[in-house]
């Protein structure tokens, strides 16, 4: 196997990351577009870690999978509130802060 | 031959997965079309010999990650209501511009040469190896890297997990002060 | 089969030496929050007036004094995940004074607005980026780095949403949080690209690493290092608040609870700064021809969006925000200059922190009045417990128009304000104008003199919006009668030690300079 290939895959995955990031309306769904953003991320480090024979790219993969789980956390409670506070998730309707 | 086999399918189905995540209208369907998504990438983490990770992978975002999704889509009960439209015109050029825009960016890392030559890259030239899967040995070796080399960053997770259970509790603890609040004073 | 390397014997690896005496200051300012969650929830008696804050400040306040006695240490620590050197040190110094003060703002903030019962969680919170940020500001290893990043950004989300009946904060919250946790997924991505690029996550490998035999480094041009190099750069430059990557600054600022606010403005982007500095200084010292120019567009574009966008805002926290987009300007050009620029990047560093502490310390005190009891149904009005209303603080939506009259209803702060708001001009005999020199110096010494240029012509334009604001208290004047004061002790001590502070660097800035001096080696 080409290291290439998986850095490319890894591209493609972020890159749908980044546009469901800017277009989902539901804020849960943006959480989860951040989620494939992490899953790109690590699937890079593990390419490099399986072609540098090293470790490091692993241990960091799994601080990358602790982190995204308390992102996760933190974002939903963050969107539970917006959800009591407003009665809706939709993120275009937060424009409160123009200026 | 098998590996790039298994690495065909399984990133069908991890970019498949990740076009239900953007695409899709329901958000049951976005939130299990995520779960094939990352499944296929702890397949992925198999063949590049990263057994330990390919489990937490599924434990961690298969089980834990993708059920506090769901949870949290029942609990706001969006899978009935469908209200939320396509996004706006401007959201996808937005999108696309920016997804593109990225790609090209890292694809330049990948696929062009540099000023220093081939030499020094080593997306353009490198190979992974394949042998013969052996996983008795890479637990063990995460592990003694984790308390040795990676101690400082293993205490920082501590920190970071400690701050999740915190803030979420405090945001989501449902006060007597939130709950008599009526909804029109709010907006 | 793939073996790895990084243990030749598994069953008997030895686990890296703690050195107690060097990391207490960062291990007071995690463990103290730990210990205050615990015993809190354990003896409810301990959640009683001030005494949380005063626990949090003293606590900071002994993490700094610690930080003090380390002043001459310089080795890595823990294998060489964390080093202490004078520019740690300087780092660990701002953040902890920086901590201390914000929890005393916060003490004031919290009971106003009806949060006592959260104390606790406000002020936990609070540590825990702290160490976060400590650990920022010490890494050496670029895992340590990313993870201290999200310990300071993911508390630092929490507490911008903590106002829990005002919307507009948890708008500011997810706004915050998205962009915050995309910009780490594009960090970690330039990380992991690095990574790919040299085989290793350690600063100081990163930038040996590749060297053949002939001492040549086929790495250096890799476009895979450079991509990853640009990455991470951009990551950074959101955690800054650098122009173009700005433009959550002035939404969140504003939504934020006002001490909060000023802790993301000073303690976090010090933070973020300081290890964006380290990253580029240790381990792409050797890249500098390639990110300089990057990061002299950021720092003439922060320089610009800063003080030219700023003019045309009317809302003061918004002001504010645009004001600390400028400084980040000057901050950026102290990194460009690399060696040159460490000691002009922790003197505006340190004397940026507690200036811009002050005034949004000001602005919180000046707009908190006495509860009311609401009679329209002004949006400043909300409910709280049983039909209870009262006025919350108003801040968020104060604007230049407002602070007329200020000058007589709240002489004491109107002038406190005018101090530390011509100290961010830069005026002479204020701490601002040797902060703003340096910085400028630091351009000259590397030749960067269009560098310089920008930043003269961005501190001018700058001084126009402090001055709008110094006007619209002192010359707009109506005829305000003194307020009824509504601020307590702890804030008013906070916010006249960062006016000293101010003017006493000002006029003697060789207590700060000698501080930072031999930061660089």
């Amino acid at each position: 196997m080409f290291l290439n290939q998986f850095l490319l895959f890894a591209a493609v995955l972020f890159s749908i990351g980044v546009y469901g990031v800017l277009t989902r309306r539901n804020g849960v769904l943006v959480l989860m577009s951040i989620e494939l953003i992490l899953n790109a991320v690590n699937i890079n480090l593990i390419a490099f870690a399986a072609y540098n024979q090293d470790l490091s790219g692993q241990v960091f993969a799994l601080f990358i999978i602790a982190v995204a789980a308390a992102e996760v956390g933190v974002g939903l409670a963050i969107v539970l509130l917006i959800y009591r506070n407003r009665r809706s998730i939709d993120i275009t309707e937060q424009n409160a802060l123009r200026g | 031959m098998i590996d790039v086999v298994v690495f065909g399918v399984s990133a069908i189905i991890v970019l498949g997965g990740a076009l239900g995540v953007v695409l899709s209208k329901n958000p049951v369907r976005a939130a299990l079309s995520l779960v094939a998504s990352f499944l296929a990438v702890a397949v992925l983490f198999v063949i590049q010999q990263a057994h330990f990770l390919a489990l937490v992978q599924v434990v961690v975002y298969g089980g834990a990650i993708v059920v506090l999704f769901l949870f949290v889509i029942m609990l706001l009960g969006v899978d009935k209501v469908e209200d939320l439209d396509l996004p706006e015109r401007s959201q996808v050029v937005a999108g696309i511009v920016s997804g593109l825009a990225f790609f090209g960016l890292i694809c330049a890392g990948l696929f062009v040469s540099g000023p220093g030559g081939d030499e020094g890259n080593v997306a353009l030239t490198g190979q992974i190896g394949r042998n013969p899967i052996d996983s008795t040995d890479d637990i063990n070796q995460l592990a003694a890297d984790i308390f040795t080399r990676n101690l400082v960053p293993f205490m920082a997770t501590a920190l970071l997990l400690t701050i999740a259970t915190i803030g979420a509790v405090v945001m989501v603890k449902n006060s007597e002060a939130d709950s008599s609040l009526p909804e029109a004073e709010v907006n | 089969m793939i073996t790895f390397q990084t243990v030749a014997n598994p069953d008997a690896f030895e686990v890296p030496i703690v050195e107690w005496g060097a990391l207490s200051p960062l291990l007071i300012m995690a463990l103290a929050p730990i210990l205050l969650v615990t015993v809190s929830s354990v003896v409810p008696s301990f959640k009683k007036a001030s005494l949380p804050t005063v626990y949090t400040a003293g606590a900071a306040l002994l993490s700094a004094a610690v930080t003090a006695t380390l002043w001459s240490d310089n080795r890595l620590l823990m294998d060489g995940a964390l080093t202490i050197d004078r520019f740690t040190l300087v780092g660990w110094l701002i953040i902890a004074v920086g901590v201390a003060a914000i929890a005393m703002l916060l003490d004031n903030y919290i009971v106003k607005q009806g949060y006592f019962e959260q104390i606790i969680e406000w002020n936990v919170l609070l540590m825990i980026s702290a160490a976060g940020g400590m650990i920022v500001v010490a890494a050496q290893d670029l895992i340590v780095l990313f993870v201290g990043i999200e310990v300071l950004s993911i508390a630092t989300y929490v507490l911008v949403g903590l106002h829990l009946r005002k919307p507009i904060a948890q708008e500011a919250a997810f706004k915050y949080f998205i962009l915050g946790a995309v910009s780490s997924g594009v960090f970690a991505y330039g990380i992991a690209l690095v990574y790919g690029a040299t085989g290793s996550t350690y600063l100081s490998e990163i930038a040996t690493s590749g060297r053949n035999s002939l001492g040549l480094n086929p790495v250096v041009d890799s476009s895979l290092m450079l991509v990853g190099i640009a990455l991470m750069l951009g990551g950074f430059a959101f955690k800054v608040g650098a122009a173009p990557f700005h433009s959550w600054t002035p939404d969140v600022y504003q939504g934020a609870p006002t001490p909060i606010t000023a802790y993301m403005a000073s303690a976090v982007k010090v933070a973020a700064a300081l290890g964006f500095a380290r990253v580029m200084h240790d381990a792409f010292g050797e890249f500098s021809v390639d990110w300089q120019p990057l990061v002299s567009v950021l720092a003439v574009l922060s320089l610009v969006a800063g003080s030219f966008i700023g003019l045309a805002q009317k809302n003061l926290k918004r002001i504010l925000a645009y004001s600390s987009i400028n400084h980040v300007g000057f901050i950026l050009i102290a990194i460009y200059a690399l060696d040159e620029g460490v000691e002009a990047l922790l003197f505006y560093s340190a004397s940026y922190a507690f200036t811009v502490i002050g005034s949004f310390g000001i602005l919180m005190m000046m707009t908190q009045t006495e509860p009311v009891l609401a009679e329209s149904d002004d949006e400043k009005m909300v409910m709280i417990g049983a039909n209870k209303i009262r006025n919350l603080e108003s801040a968020d939506g104060m604007t230049l128009d407002d602070l007329a009259g200020a000058s007589k209803r709240h002489p004491l702060l109107a002038g406190l304000f005018a101090v530390l708001l011509f100290s961010q001009a830069g005026v002479p005999f204020t701490v601002g104008f040797w902060a703003k020199l340096q910085a400028i110096l630091a351009a000259v010494s590397v030749e960067a003199y269009l560098l310089a240029g920008f930043a003269i012509l961005a501190a001018v334009v700058a001084a126009v919006l402090y001055l709008r604001i110094v006007v619209a208290m002192y010359l707009k004047s109506d005829d305000s009668e003194p307020a009824r004061t509504n601020y307590s002790k702890l804030s008013l001590i906070a916010v006249v030690a960062c006016v000293l502070l101010t003017v006493g660097l000002g006029i003697y800035p060789e207590p700060l300079s000698d501080l930072v001096t031999n930061a660089g080696s």
